[in-house]
């Protein structure tokens, strides 16, 4: 399997925290500007203790360019990011053995909606994997929460459950889910799927 | 001023009447105060009497009367008082004081009640008076007599001679006072007493609403008179079971008994009847037998004789009462006789009217038709008039204005002259002037029926030829011809109404010249007819309510039933909904993961033992779809659908799963196209197919799909099943506006099914097939879907010659009416 057989990696793709400096090359601005919005407040970050340099983690500095229109594209790392969402920790683990193994995609893994939520705001998934019975809430009002949020709204969510009643997957579609995938499923099945709503 | 209030105004009237009475003289009020016997005034009193001569004089002739024999030597008032006792006084001196009062001259009482107290009727002067004042004295002083008489002759009545004396006198004290109060109205009553001969204080009540009893009974109060006496003008008359604690009640039966051999003497007068009944029963009480009473009846002309010389009334002797006596009683047995006639009269009409009812009820069975009624009707008509009836017409209910139902035509029945129905038939009512339909019961009853049928005239003035009448109309012109009447003769036919307060209404039609016999005998048939009627029709509604009853509760049950299978498919549709994600999850977890030893076994022998577990997981999680299915389908969602196309498509579908290529022809209808789910009646008649190719057709297997139109009165029932199922409507996702239904037979001629296999074709999991096939959720998926589209499957099968399999799916309307494309649908299509 390519590691890069759908975008390439740059220096940008790795780091966790930038620096002013580094944020003004990626988001084509001046120095001064980045470091007149991090005073702000604008751009969120911290200073590294016992000195006054400014840092700013990488969550923080696409938000600043999602909030800004700034194009995102030298921070892609071409890796798509995945959230599964399942209460069921055999189905994670088969999901971590499967996609996980796969080059292509970087997954995180959340058996609560909670800590979906959390997952979702820090690790910013292209496509959320989201099962429908969840232990706190369910699927549904994790995807209408997800769609409430403005800056998620280039984030993709693929239902993936086991229930087969016509009103639920319904219900599910209505939150604003993109697709359905019904349990089981075929490996090839939830790539192809995948990759069709990520190319969308 | 209303007639209801008429006697509470008498009343008034006599009460106020009352006050206008003179009082008793000082004398007699003290006489009477000092019946305590206490000693003190009794000298004064003494002196009082003596002081009014003539009271003296009638007073102490009236205690040497009373006293025959021993009392020579009363010559004062003192002496008589000591000699006789007190009592005798009193009696003496009330006696004399209640003549002199009441017992006036007619003349003068005439003049009064001109005064304007009895002012509603003008007073002739010359008017024959009922009321016979020296007649009504008489028979009070004949009481008296009697009483007295009474008194000695039974020592066990003890009850005091004097007493019983004053106590006859004044017992119909309350006939003096009406007749004061009221001359005219007291007259008219007394007249239709001595008519009638029924007790006289009966009709005194009916008409004036007071009688004498009550009336003497407040003077006697405001008189002050003693109790005794009271009790007796209140009481007298009355049987003794009547009066079981009055104190005074033996001198009441004294007086009751004297008053009923008085009037057996014939002295007096005394107007109305007796109860001869409370007679016999104070008798045999008060001991006075029938020899006593001849006793006193012997001596009564005598002493009578001298008591009325000795109050100044009528010199008669002894003999000239006798006479009176006797003539008195002849007239009274005269009027006895006009009036038993009169009586025997009416009896005989009774008679003849109960008669006709008894006939007409032993013919009247419960339960019986309004047209068993109506003929008993003509008969019973015809035997009190002596002809059958023409025709009967009959309304079962009144008429609503908004539309004309069928029990509100007129059933119109023409009799033959035996009275036996002839025809009959159900007409429209006739639309009367405001073009509303006519309402025979207000016909019936009202004004339009008097004066010889106006109803009749009515129809008669209509030419059935010239303006049709409609029914009614030709029926009655038939009944015209079959009498042999003339059309002038019907116009002048008679009419008989008879109209029930439960609803229906009826009209006799009759020769005039034969109707019922006038008088009660009609009055009470007709209400009888009516009510015969009217119970009639409510047995016929109530027997067409229970069928309706028993019609609705046999759907009740249908839909109870259907309501149980809804609630136990919906209970497994949960089950199965629940059971399929939680058995979704593993099952994802082992195709998953043979999916992932498969990659790794890639080339290994052991791949394939992966692949396997990765289908019959695949298999298991088909197998949950579709037991799910089968409990809860999903809602029918119409799309419009080439059928050629999407048979075929199915076709191939059942041939690649059962890997079976037996020949199918398919028979497509005219018209391509129809609304339909395709996709979940796909998936039935896929099942279909499947089972088809399955069951080794000798030759072929036939597919014909038509589209047919729904017999209207089938979608109805369907509607209306569905309304009495109300709340149970998710069961029928019937579309009631559906007009025509998509029909597939799927006809092969294969093994066929066995009785078991038939029986149980739609279980779940039951397979007549052997070991190893398909599970047996085929027929019951199909049937589930065709239910959820508001349709059947229905099932032939003979064992060894085949099957045919009846799917029929109801069109979304709007595609169903599509016209069928002549040109290129049609034909029939062989796929190999």
């Amino acid at each position: 399997m390519s590691a890069t057989a759908n975008g390439s990696k740059n220096k940008w793709s790795d780091k966790k925290i930038f620096t002013t400096g580094e944020a003004a090359e990626i988001c084509k601005v001046s120095q001064q500007t980045i470091i007149r919005c991090f005073d702000a407040g604008r751009l969120g970050g911290f200073r590294v203790p016992g000195s006054k340099f400014r840092r700013i983690p990488r969550a923080e500095l696409i938000r600043f360019m999602q909030d800004n229109d700034i194009p995102t594209e030298l921070l892609d790392t071409g890796v798509r990011r995945v959230l599964a969402v399942d209460d069921d920790n055999a189905i994670l683990e088969l999901l971590q053995d499967t996609i996980g193994r796969d080059a292509r995609f970087e997954l995180r893994v959340a058996s609560t909606g909670f800590d979906a939520g959390l997952a979702i705001e820090q690790f910013r998934p292209h496509i959320v994997l989201l099962d429908y019975m969840l232990p706190d809430i369910n699927g549904n009002q994790v995807c209408r929460r997800l769609r409430e949020n403005p800056e998620l709204r280039g984030t993709k969510v693929l239902v993936v459950s086991g229930v087969i009643k016509q009103e639920d997957v319904q219900v599910l579609m209505e939150s604003g889910a993109d697709d359905f995938l019904k349990k089981p499923f075929s490996i090839p099945q939830l790539t192809e799927k995948v990759f069709a709503l990520l190319n969308a | 001023m209303s007639t209801t209030s008429q006697p509470a105004r008498n009343v008034e009237l006599i009460l106020a009447g009352l006050d206008q009475l003179p009082t008793l003289s000082p004398v007699a009020t003290r006489v009477i105060k000092l019946s305590s016997a206490s000693e003190e005034g009794f000298d004064e009193v003494v002196r009082l009497i003596e002081s009014d001569v003539a009271l003296t004089t009638k007073v102490l002739s009236l205690c040497r009367r009373a006293s025959l024999g021993t009392s020579r030597g009363i010559t004062t008032v003192k002496r008589a008082a000591v000699m006789l006792g007190w009592e005798a006084i009193q009696s003496a001196v009330l006696s004399v004081q209640l003549y002199e009062l009441l017992g006036q001259s007619p003349q003068s009482r005439e003049q009064r009640g001109a005064d304007g107290t009895d002012g509603n009727e003008t007073t002739g002067a010359s008017a024959p008076r009922p009321f016979d004042a020296e007649g009504f004295w008489r028979h009070a002083i004949a009481v008296a007599c009697a009483a007295e008489l009474l008194a000695q002759h039974t020592g066990s009545a003890k009850v005091a001679p004097e007493e019983a004396f004053v106590a006859g006198l004044v017992h119909d004290l309350g006939k003096l006072a009406l007749d004061w109060v009221l001359p005219k109205s007291y007259a008219r009553v007394v007249q239709q007493a001595e008519v009638r001969r029924s007790p006289l204080a009966q009709l005194e009540r009916a008409s004036l609403g007071v009688d004498h009893h009550q009336t003497g009974k407040h003077l006697a109060e405001r008189w002050t008179l003693p109790l005794a006496l009271q009790d007796v003008v209140w009481l007298h008359a009355q049987p003794p079971a009547a009066l079981p604690d009055v104190p005074h009640r033996r001198l009441v039966g004294v007086v009751t008994l004297a008053n009923a051999l008085a009037k057996r003497a014939h002295i007096g007068w005394s107007p109305g009847g007796h109860d001869a009944r409370a007679v016999e029963q104070w008798a045999s009480e008060l001991g006075a037998t029938e020899s006593v009473q001849a006793e006193v009846i012997a001596k009564l002309h005598e002493a009578v004789a001298q008591r009325c010389a000795l109050l100044g009334l009528g010199e008669a002797s002894g003999q000239q009462l006798m006479v009176q006596s006797l003539t008195s009683a002849n007239r009274r047995l005269a009027q006895l006789g006009s009036s038993l006639s009169t009586v025997s009269r009416a009896a005989s009409e009774h008679a003849r009217a109960v008669a006709a009812i008894g006939g007409f009820t032993l013919a009247e069975r419960p339960g019986g038709t309004v047209a068993d009624t109506l003929a008993r009707i003509a008969e019973s008509f015809k035997s009190l008039s002596g002809r059958a009836p023409m025709a009967l017409i009959y309304q079962s209910r009144r008429p609503q204005p908004a539309a004309i139902a069928n029990d509100e035509a007129w059933r119109v029945t023409l009799l033959d002259d035996a009275a036996q129905p002839t025809s009959t038939e159900l007409a429209p009512a006739l639309t009367g002037a405001d073009g509303e339909p006519c309402d025979l019961a207000r016909l019936a009853a009202g004004a339009e029926l008097t004066d010889a049928a106006r109803l009749m005239r009515w129809l008669a003035t209509h030419d059935p030829d010239a303006a049709p009448l409609g029914a009614v109309g030709t029926s009655l012109a038939s009944a015209v011809t079959q009498h042999g009447l003339h059309r002038q003769r019907w116009a002048r036919c008679a009419a008989l109404g008879l109209v029930s307060t439960l609803g229906p209404a009826a009209v006799v039609i009759h020769d005039p010249e034969h109707p019922l016999p006038p008088g009660p005998i009609a009055q009470s048939l007709t209400t009888f007819w009516s009510w015969a009627l009217g119970a009639a029709a409510q047995g016929e509604g109530l027997r067409r309510l229970s069928e309706s009853l028993s019609a609705q509760s046999r759907d009740l049950a249908d839909a109870r039933e259907r309501l149980a299978e809804h609630e136990s498919m919906a209970r497994l549709g949960e089950f199965t909904s629940g059971a399929a994600h939680e058995l979704n999850n593993p099952l994802t977890v082992i195709s998953g993961r043979a999916q992932v030893l498969a990659e790794r076994l890639k080339g290994h022998k052991h791949e394939d033992d992966a692949r396997a577990i990765v289908r019959a997981a695949d298999t298991m999680t088909d197998l949950i779809t579709q037991l799910h299915m089968v409990a809860a389908p999903p809602r029918a969602q119409a799309q419009s659908t080439d059928i050629g196309a999407w048979c075929e498509g199915l076709l191939n579908e059942a041939q690649r799963r059962t890997g079976l290529h037996s020949p199918v022809k398919l028979d497509l209808p005219e018209q391509p196209e129809a609304m339909l789910d395709r996709v979940a009646v796909g998936k039935a008649l896929v099942e279909l197919l499947c089972n088809a190719l399955q069951a080794s057709p000798k030759t072929q297997t036939l597919v014909r799909v038509q589209i047919q139109q729904i017999d209207p009165a089938l979608t109805q029932a369907r509607a209306d099943r569905a309304d009495a199922a109300d709340g149970a409507d998710a069961l029928d996702h019937t579309l009631p506006t559906a007009t025509h239904a998509l029909l597939i037979d799927v006809t092969d001629d294969g093994r066929g099914m066995s009785e078991r296999a038939r029986k149980h074709a739609f279980d779940p999991f039951f397979s007549d097939l052997p070991a190893g096939r398909r599970a047996g959720l085929g027929l019951p998926l199909a049937r589930r879907i065709a239910q959820q589209c508001g349709g059947t499957l229905e099932l032939e099968s003979t064992t060894g010659r085949g099957t045919r399999a009846r799917l029929i799916i109801p069109l979304t309307p709007q595609n169903a009416s599509l016209a069928p494309h002549g040109q290129s649908g049609g034909g029939n299509r062989a796929a190999a």
